[in-house]
């Protein structure tokens, strides 16, 4: 929701009044790329059932959706200019996975306040505390 | 002896047959029914890798087709 508010702040506030540079009209789209996308995705993976869990993205789900970003949008969208809109800027890659890192640094100490808050509200996590591994 | 759904402790729950977690239905003379180890198993692994892969792609090229009908970056 964090990065649904900023994508909409940098749509229809700072771009438009050319606010932050080349920050906000080349790269900021692509921070925001991950945090925005890769909890839809796992919300597909969830309801076909191959995501038992609900709970907050994993470090490798995120590179996953890193992987799947960069190769769709550096190396197969850029095969078609004109059926594409793409810029195919390596940078981009980085913007990717800023925005990743950033997002798992938030959805690690929000689990981990999930965590605690469960571990004192039942005191066992014998059974019920894990999540699947897969 | 572990849940085949959810990999849970299946030791004291022999007697009701089902897993106290998921309540997934098991039989301890069948050993088809449950798994030795807490852990799925490696084709599982691959399998579920190469599938959310595939949905992660998949979600990737409707991010591509969103884009094509708005000039500036996704």
């Amino acid at each position: 929701m964090t990065a649904l508010g900023w994508y909409a702040l940098n749509r229809f506030v700072l771009k438009p009044n050319h606010i932050g540079g080349w920050f906000t009209h080349g790269y900021l789209n692509d921070v925001l790329c991950l945090p925005l996308f890769v909890p839809m995705i796992l919300w597909v993976q969830h309801l076909v059932g191959l995501r038992r869990h609900a709970g907050y993205p994993r470090a490798w789900e995120i590179l996953q959706g890193w992987a799947a970003f960069t190769l769709v949008f550096q190396m197969v969208i850029p095969r078609f200019p004109g059926t594409f809109i793409t810029a195919g800027d390596p940078w981009d890659m980085v913007a990717y996975l800023g925005g990743g890192i950033l997002a798992w640094g938030w959805w690690f100490m929000a689990g981990r306040g999930v965590r605690w808050r469960r571990h004192l509200g039942n005191g066992n996590s014998a059974l019920g505390a894990q999540r699947p591994f897969l | 002896m572990y849940c085949r759904k959810c990999y849970a402790k299946l030791d004291g729950a022999t007697h009701i047959r089902a897993c106290p977690q998921c309540l997934h239905g098991f039989d301890p003379a069948d050993a088809r029914t449950y798994l030795v180890r807490g852990f799925p198993s490696a084709w599982r692994i691959v399998g579920y890798v190469v599938a959310t892969t595939v949905i992660s792609i998949g979600g990737a090229f409707v991010v591509a087709l969103f884009q094509m009908g708005i000039a500036s970056g996704h």
